[in-house]
């Protein structure tokens, strides 16, 4: 279980300038422990079970890349998989409660035709827990079908996170991600999703909060390879003093894609000094009938929108704790577990008060 | 509608005519100590600038070729002749320039445009100037427009030493340490504090010779105060080999002081344009870069701003029209390192008959840039599903008192407007050519009216292989 190589991880799909740091992320080699065990709790018709990797795993390429994939395989635990039959419908909760220590988890989302599958994982320890945390699904949504990955990370400030995503669509089909990044001292994240059929659809909402000191990478692609697909990724994040982020974000069409349509937006809140935000949205085209769209706001508060809050008694900081949470909330809305959300506000709330 | 048709690549006959290489002098292929010694003796360098060169060649052995960007194995520098002289020495008439030079600059049309809107012009030939005069009015004012070389050994020695690649150092990249090395022509231009130069300066580059590399060095003070807008044209006939440009243009923009630096570049589909810009801009200081790239086989091209004062202003303003067999990777770069520091940059890319345009750019902003602002605007044109279209704009964001936007799009000619002008009795080609045009108006709309014309009939030339 140990992995003693350099991980290169968070590639941008196409390179620019060294000097910006921006094209990929180098990290230090880490040996895996051990796999947590999952006991979701699940409802309606879907079926759970952990086993070998499924035989096209390899072949659904992640936002992180492979050295991830070599990362999660540390743990020699298998994979775990959810999936739902033909027609059918189904959702599962997981809790990963992490100790200290070295985990790495792989999931399987398998979504037959016209089904719909839901998944939300929470991400959770002690506040003086610390290790890593490794996460890595991939999803196959079949011919109509509908997989909605959903991912609270509210680990302490001791882990390193490494929260990975990739999906492949058939015609018609629809993947949904949403991901809530409130803790974790280093967060790596990544996304793909293959829009292998026409019309098929993925939607990204992305919500993060860069705490002090905190480390947060992403990278997220959306390749169009059929007719007439649609993707639309978005990132709300609040950067607080002493936090560093570098978001990218890739929209990407191929030959062979005509009447796609792409978009993507970022909309980062920054707080307090000391931070270093970056953000690089890419758009590759090799497809004359498409339309591709990106853009990003960045921005401390308005002065005239303190100004306003100040005139009703309320101070700056505590104007900025309630605009922060208004720009997570945009995504926090979206997750759909009535109790995972309070989990959201009560975590918040704590790393308010500290 | 009828079923869009397809336009053949065209010969730009224009620009693509050519002299025999007859009584010029070369230095052989290839880049070595002794050729850099050779030019350097050519050139008559004072020793600073000799020791200079060679610590520029060790500097490009030592670093190694871009690992993004555009492919360029087909550059062969063992093949290339990086100092090419004409026989003939630099004038201030155009009656002492070479019969067959002088008719090149006629064809192009830079002395009818020296007689009747520029204060001043510089024309290089392969690796000399062969022309440089500036107005006497223009001349009186203070105003320097000479050539480097000339300067070097002149009056203002101790400043072209003090500014000469100190903005863009060998160390930058491989052929800014190749430009250090073999360097020849392009002009120096002081303009005194308070003075404003009311119409242009315009140096234009002609690479006549095959297999040749050109680095004209351009560079430009502009004293507090002053105002200046400088103008830089380059052609090349096209040859079935390689051809170099790795030129260099550093720029001094001093406090309160404004710069437009204008350049329409169509060097032939031959070219690798390599070539580095970069301007330092003082408290409440003003570089506006116009831009309209439309030649070369392979461009690296992204002009750089570096935003030193309180107050210090950027606008690019850039359009880049890729066609058959070009790969032409250009845009901007802009470093807010003062307060309340502005930039703005907006481009158009259009891409066709398997053209791929790279729209590039990088926007930092330090934490010492409090209350500074930036907008990145890059809107793309695909005219056909053969070309590539690539937008890679990074944004590095270093205090939280900064406002930044960005956006891009990316999109075809839209099929309503090609079938309304059609139903006005204008033909699809015709239509598709004016449809491009307005979709360039937000460069040829800053640049003087001639260069306006100019540029519409280069994207005129592209669409349809006509002129006007």
């Amino acid at each position: 279980m140990n992995n003693e190589q350099t991980l290169s991880i968070n590639r941008l799909p196409a390179p620019t300038w060294n000097w910006l740091g921006m094209n990929e992320r180098r990290i230090d080699p880490i040996s895996i422990d051990r796999a947590l065990t999952l006991q979701p709790a699940a409802s309606g018709d879907i079926a759970a079970e952990n086993g070998p990797a499924p035989a096209d795993w390899a072949q659904i390429a992640t936002g992180m890349g492979a050295d991830v994939d070599a990362l999660t395989a540390a743990a020699d635990a298998g994979v775990y998989q959810f999936s739902t039959a033909a027609g059918a419908e189904g959702a599962a909760l997981v809790h990963l409660d992490y100790a200290s220590g070295n985990f790495a988890n792989r999931i399987y989302l398998h979504a037959a035709e016209n089904s719909v599958l839901k998944l939300t994982v929470v991400l959770a320890s002690a506040r003086d827990a610390k290790g890593v945390a490794a996460l890595q699904v991939k999803a196959k949504a079949e011919r109509g079908a509908r997989i909605r990955l959903t991912t609270v990370q509210l680990l302490a400030g001791g882990f390193t996170c490494f929260n990975d995503y990739g999906a492949t669509l058939a015609d018609d089909a629809k993947a949904e991600l949403v991901r809530v990044e409130l803790g974790a001292g280093h967060l790596y994240t990544g996304g793909e999703a293959a829009l292998a059929g026409e019309k098929s659809d993925f939607q990204a909402s992305i919500g993060y909060l860069g705490g002090a000191g905190e480390v947060l990478d992403m990278n997220y692609t959306a390749r169009h390879l059929a007719k007439k697909t649609n993707s639309l990724m978005t990132a709300a994040g609040v950067l607080a003093d002493g936090s560093s982020k570098l978001f990218r974000g890739t929209i990407d069409f191929p030959h062979g894609c005509p009447g796609s349509k792409g978009e993507e937006r970022e909309e980062v809140l920054l707080l307090g000094d000391d931070l270093v935000n970056q953000t690089i949205p890419l758009i590759l085209c090799a497809e004359e009938d498409v339309e591709g769209d990106h853009g990003a706001t960045i921005g401390k508060l308005d002065d005239a929108m303190l100004f306003y809050l100040a005139s009703r008694g309320i101070p700056a900081a505590e104007a900025e704790r309630i605009m922060a949470r208004a720009r997570l909330e945009t995504v926090c809305a979206l997750v759909e577990e009535e109790g995972v959300r309070e989990e959201i506000n009560t975590y918040l709330q704590g790393k308010e008060d500290a | 509608m009828s079923e869009k048709g397809y336009l053949e690549d065209f010969d730009t006959g224009f620009y693509d005519f050519r002299n025999d290489e007859k009584d010029a002098y070369k230095v052989d292929e290839g880049l070595t100590p002794a050729i850099v010694e050779q030019i350097s003796k050519e050139k008559n360098d004072p020793v600073w600038m000799q020791q200079f060169r060679l610590e520029s060649l060790q500097i490009y052995n030592q670093m190694k070729v871009p690992n993004w960007g555009p492919d360029i194995s087909g550059l062969n520098m063992d093949e290339i002749v990086t100092y090419v002289r004409p026989k003939t020495k630099m004038s201030a008439k155009w009656s002492e320039v070479p019969e067959d030079i002088k008719d090149t600059f006629e064809r192009l049309g830079i002395p009818k445009a020296e007689r009747e809107s520029l204060a001043g012009v510089g024309a290089q030939y392969d690796s000399e100037l062969v022309y440089h005069n500036v107005r006497e009015e223009v001349a009186a004012q203070g105003v320097v427009y000479t050539d480097l070389e000339s300067a070097m050994h002149g009056d203002f020695a101790k400043m072209i030493r003090d500014h000469f690649m100190k903005l863009i150092t060998p160390r930058d990249h491989k052929f800014a340490a190749l430009h250090g090395a073999v360097w020849s022509g392009g002009s120096f231009v002081y303009v005194p504090p308070g003075v404003s130069v009311e119409i242009p300066l315009q140096s234009y580059f002609r690479l006549n010779a095959p297999g040749a590399g050109q680095f004209e060095h351009t560079l430009i003070i502009v004293d507090e105060g002053a105002d200046l807008h400088f103008i830089e044209g380059c052609s090349a006939p096209k040859y079935n080999v390689a051809n170099l440009h790795a030129g260099a243009v550093e720029l001094f923009v001093g406090k309160n002081a404004h710069l437009r630096y204008s350049t329409i570049e169509n060097w032939s589909k031959n070219m690798y344009n390599l070539n580095t810009k970069r301007a330092l801009v003082e408290e409440g200081g003003t570089i506006e870069w116009v831009s309209g790239s439309f030649g070369s086989h392979v461009s690296y091209l992204y002009p750089m701003s570096i935003l030193k004062g309180r107050g210090a202003h950027m606008e690019f303003t850039g359009i880049t029209f890729a066609g058959k067999g070009q790969n032409l990777d250009t845009g901007a770069k802009v470093v807010h390192s003062a307060p309340d520091t502005s930039s703005y940059i907006n481009t158009k890319s259009i891409s066709k008959d398997g053209g791929i345009s790279t729209f590039r750019s990088s926007v930092v902003i330090g934490a010492e840039a409090k209350g500074s602002r930036a907008s990145v605007a890059c809107h793309s044109l695909m005219l056909d599903d053969i070309s590539r279209s690539d937008t890679i704009p990074a944004i590095d964001v270093r205090t939280p008192d900064a406002d930044v936007g960005h956006e891009a799009k990316i999109g075809r000619i839209s099929d309503d407007a090609v079938f309304y002008l059609m139903s006005r009795g204008i033909s699809e080609e015709e239509a598709r050519a004016m449809i491009v045009n307005g979709f360039a108006d937000n460069v040829s709309k800053e640049l003087p009216l001639e260069y306006a014309v100019e540029m519409n009939n280069l994207i005129r030339l592209e669409m349809t292989g006509a002129r006007e």
